[in-house]
C-alpha cells in the first residue's frame, strides 16, 4: 500500500520521501480546493523533477468544480501537467475527465468527490472509465470499505485515512456575511485559525473561507493506526496523509510513523503511543470506520 | 418565449394530485428506497403506479428520485426496483449514482435519467459528459448565476433543469457532511438533519469572536426566482423545479398555481409587467416559506440573504379551508376547516387554473346546519353561504396584507 501526504513546501519533498512517502500531493490556487498549500503554477515542474529525483510521484489536485469560462484554461492546466509529467490528478468535477479524454490522459486521473463514493458499484464505474483510481468517501465503515475492496480492484483505490475530514464546502462567504449582518470590519477571509463550536457542545471544527467559498473541517483528526493492517490486507492501493492544518514537520512525523508500520517495524499500539507523544492533547478518532451513519432521522 | 416544464414536489398522492390539478407539467415523488427525504413520506410502488396513471390523464409526467447515494448495504434490489418503477409508468428517475444511471439504462431504458444536483453541474463540459453516458437531462448546481447560466446552456447538449423556489442547501448539494459527522444521520441517505441552519459559536484562536446575541449560521433564506423565470425562458431552460417534497398541499397548491399563471402569461404575452411581476411575488409569499432571497441568480449571496437567529418557515395560519363541495342552488359551499377563520373574515379563493377572487366569510353553519360562532376544528365540515361559485378542490386563505421581502 502505497503511502501519500501533502508536501507544505519544494524542500519538503526530500524529507517525506525519506519519511516514506510514495507520492506528493500539491495544489494550486486556482485549480485545487482544500490543498494544505499552495503552489505556482511555474514552480510545478520543478517540483516533478525534485519529486522523481526522490523517486516519489507527484500528484496534482484539480479537484474544484469548475466555471463555463474557465474550461479552457483547466485543458491548458492538464496538458501542462501531462507535458510535465505528473503522475497523477485529482478530480472531482466530470468535465476534467471529458477534456483528459481529448487530451488521451485519462489514465493519469483519480476519482475525488470527497462524499460520493459509497459503494463497489459506483467505484467499478469510475475505473471502467479508464482512470487511474478513486478515492472513498470518508463516511463509509470500515466493513464497507473491506466490501469494496473485496468486490472492487482495491489497488486502484484510496482512503483519506488521516487528518481532518472535509464536512461541508459552500460556494457562499458564509464568514463574510456574518461579519457584514454584524455590522464589523473584522477580515476573516483566509483565516486558516478559525473554529466553530455548535451552540450547545465544546467540540471545535475548523473552518476558512477562500475565493471559492468557505469550508468545514471534522472537529478530529481521523486516524487508522488499528485499520492500517485491514487496508494492506484487502489490497487497498494507497493512504493518504492529509496535513492541512499541520506543519511540515508534523507531517513529516506521522508519515513515518505509519512508513514504520509498514514495514513491521512497530504495531499499532506503538504507533498509537508514539502518536500520542507527539500529540498529547490533539482529539484523534477513528472516525466513521466503526460508526455507521444511519438513513433516518 | 419557449416552453418550460413546471416541475412540482410531491410527498404523498393528495399532493400529487393536487400539483397536478393546480397546473404542474411534471410531479417529481421519491420512493420508499434509494430517495433522499426519509420525512417526505415517500411512495409506495402501489401509490406511483396510482400517481402516474393520475398523472397521465392530465398529460403530466412524473419523475421518481433515486438520488440516494448508496452504500453497500442499499444496492439489493436496485434492477428490480428500476424495472418496476418502468413498468409503474415514471417518466424519469433523477440519479446521483453513477451505478444507479447505467443500471436503469440496462434494465428500464423507457426511463429518463436525469443527473441529480447532487452532481453539482456548474459547467457544460461536465453537462455533456453525462449525455455521452445516456443521461437525458441535468439538473443543475443551485450556485450558478444568471450570467453563468446562459454561458452554460449556450454550450449544453442536454436538456438543463434549474431550481426556481424553494429551500437552499449552503453546500454544494452532495457535498455536505455536516449531518453525518453532528449526528449520524447521513444525509446522502436521506437523514439530513439540517446541522447548517443551527447556531454556532465562532472562534480565532480560540479567543471567542461571535456575537453572543446573534450567534453565526450557515442558514440560507428561500429562494424565489419567479423575476428571472422570463430569461429562464428566453434562453431555453428545460424545467424548472420547485423543492419541497416535504412541504404541505397548501404551499405545492398556492406556489404552482401562482408560477402556473406566470408561465402561462409569459407565453402568451412573451413579458409581464413590473407591478404584474410584483404581484405574483406577493402570491408567492402566501405559501408560508422562509423569508426569501434570490439564492445565486444575481449573483454570490450576501448577508442579507442569510437567515440568522430565525430558522423555520413562518407558519401564519392564512390557509384556512379546502371546498369539498358547492350547491350552486343554496349558493353554499361545504369547506373543510384547516386553520381558525370566523364571520366577517375577509378571504380569498384560488383553484386550478381559475384566478384568485375575494369575498367575505358572513355565516358558518355546521352540517346540521347550526350557526357557529367560529370554525376552529381543523378537518371540521363546515358549510357557509357563498354568491361566488367554488370549485371542488378549491382552497380558501385569509387576505392578509404582507409586506413582500424580497426586491
Amino acid at each position: 500500500m502505497k503511502l501519500l501526504t501533502t508536501a507544505m513546501t519544494i524542500d519538503d519533498i526530500a524529507i517525506l520521501a525519506d519519511a516514506g512517502a510514495d507520492g506528493l500531493l500539491f495544489g494550486t490556487a486556482l485549480f485545487s480546493l482544500r490543498a494544505a498549500a499552495v503552489f505556482e503554477e511555474t514552480q510545478l515542474a520543478e517540483i516533478v523533477k525534485r519529486c522523481h529525483e526522490c523517486k516519489v510521484e507527484m500528484r496534482m489536485l484539480v479537484n474544484r468544480m469548475f466555471d463555463e469560462h474557465e474550461l479552457s484554461r483547466v485543458k491548458e492546466h492538464l496538458y501542462y501537467l501531462k507535458e510535465i509529467g505528473a503522475d497523477a490528478i485529482y478530480f472531482s468535477d466530470e468535465a476534467v475527465l471529458a477534456l483528459a479524454t481529448e487530451l488521451d490522459m485519462t489514465h493519469l486521473l483519480i476519482y475525488q468527490s470527497d462524499t460520493l463514493l459509497t459503494n463497489h458499484m459506483d467505484v467499478d464505474y469510475y475505473l471502467t472509465e479508464g482512470i487511474q483510481g478513486v478515492v472513498l468517501a470518508k463516511e463509509i465503515t470500515l466493513d464497507e470499505i473491506t466490501a469494496i475492496a473485496q468486490a472492487s480492484d482495491a489497488s486502484k483505490t484510496e482512503l483519506i485515512g488521516h487528518g481532518y475530514l472535509t464536512m461541508m464546502h459552500s460556494r457562499r462567504k458564509l464568514l463574510s456575511n456574518y461579519m457584514e449582518h454584524l455590522k464589523r470590519d473584522d477580515k476573516l477571509f483566509g483565516c486558516d485559525h478559525l473554529t466553530i463550536e455548535e451552540a450547545t457542545r465544546h467540540e471545535a471544527m475548523p473552518i476558512y473561507e477562500d475565493a471559492y467559498g468557505t469550508h468545514v473541517f471534522s472537529t478530529f483528526v481521523q486516524k487508522s493506526f488499528t485499520e492500517f493492517k485491514q487496508f494492506a490486507k484487502v489490497n487497498i492501493g494507497a493512504m493518504r496523509i492529509d496535513g492541512i492544518f499541520h506543519t511540515g514537520a508534523d507531517i513529516a512525523f506521522i508519515l513515518s510513523v505509519y512508513d514504520r508500520l509498514r514495514k513491521q517495524e512497530i504495531d499499532s499500539a506503538e504507533a498509537e503511543e508514539l502518536y500520542r507523544s507527539r500529540f498529547p492533547k490533539q482529539l484523534s478518532t477513528s472516525g466513521f470506520y466503526y460508526q455507521a451513519t444511519g438513513t433516518s432521522k | 418565449m419557449n416552453q418550460i416544464e413546471l416541475l412540482a414536489p410531491a410527498g404523498d398522492l393528495t399532493r400529487l394530485k393536487t400539483a397536478i390539478r393546480y397546473g404542474a407539467d411534471a410531479v417529481y415523488i421519491g420512493g420508499k428506497q434509494f430517495s433522499l427525504r426519509s420525512r417526505a413520506s415517500n411512495f409506495s410502488l402501489a401509490d406511483i403506479k396510482e400517481g402516474a396513471a393520475f398523472a397521465k390523464q392530465y398529460g403530466v409526467k412524473v419523475h421518481v428520485t433515486v438520488n440516494m447515494l448508496p452504500h453497500e448495504e442499499d444496492l439489493n434490489g436496485l434492477s428490480e426496483y428500476l424495472t418496476a418503477l418502468q413498468e409503474c409508468g415514471v417518466h424519469a428517475i433523477i440519479c446521483a449514482s453513477p451505478a444507479i444511471m447505467m443500471c436503469a439504462k440496462q434494465v428500464a431504458p423507457r426511463l429518463e435519467v436525469h443527473v441529480s444536483t447532487q452532481h453539482s453541474l456548474t459547467n457544460s463540459a461536465a453537462v455533456n459528459y453525462w449525455k455521452c453516458k445516456g443521461a437525458d437531462r441535468a439538473v443543475l448546481a443551485r450556485e450558478l448565476t444568471l450570467s453563468q447560466l446562459k454561458e452554460v446552456k449556450q454550450h449544453s447538449e442536454l436538456p438543463l433543469e434549474v431550481f426556481i423556489h424553494g429551500g437552499m442547501c449552503i453546500s454544494y448539494s452532495g457535498r455536505c457532511m455536516l449531518s453525518n459527522h453532528m449526528t449520524l444521520r447521513d444525509a446522502n441517505r436521506g437523514g439530513c438533519a439540517q446541522s447548517c441552519r443551527w447556531k454556532y459559536r465562532l472562534y480565532d484562536n480560540g479567543k471567542p469572536i461571535h456575537d453572543e446575541t446573534t450567534l453565526f449560521s450557515m442558514s440560507s433564506k428561500d429562494l424565489m426566482g419567479a423575476r428571472f423565470l422570463p430569461e429562464l425562458m428566453q434562453m431555453g431552460i428545460a424545467s424548472v423545479k420547485i423543492e419541497g417534497r416535504m412541504k404541505s398541499t397548501y404551499y405545492i397548491a398556492t406556489l404552482v398555481h401562482t408560477y402556473r399563471m406566470l408561465i402561462d402569461e409569459l407565453l402568451e404575452n412573451g413579458s409581464v409587467s413590473d407591478e404584474k411581476m410584483d404581484w405574483y411575488c406577493a402570491q408567492l409569499a402566501k405559501a408560508e416559506n422562509r423569508p426569501f432571497a434570490t439564492g445565486f441568480y444575481r449573483g454570490l449571496p450576501k448577508a442579507q440573504d442569510h437567515l440568522y437567529g430565525i430558522n423555520g418557515a413562518g407558519i401564519s395560519g392564512e390557509y384556512i379551508a379546502d371546498v369539498i363541495d358547492y350547491d350552486p342552488e343554496q349558493k353554499m359551499a361545504v369547506l373543510k376547516v384547516r386553520n381558525k377563520f370566523d364571520p366577517g373574515t375577509e378571504a380569498e379563493v384560488f383553484a386550478p387554473h381559475e384566478p384568485l377572487r375575494q369575498f367575505v366569510i358572513t355565516e358558518i353553519y355546521d352540517e346540521e346546519d347550526l350557526r357557529l360562532e367560529t370554525a376552529n376544528q381543523p378537518m371540521r365540515i363546515v358549510k357557509i353561504p357563498s354568491e361566488l361559485p367554488m370549485s371542488k378542490h378549491a382552497m380558501i386563505r385569509k387576505v392578509i396584507d404582507k409586506k413582500i421581502q424580497i426586491e
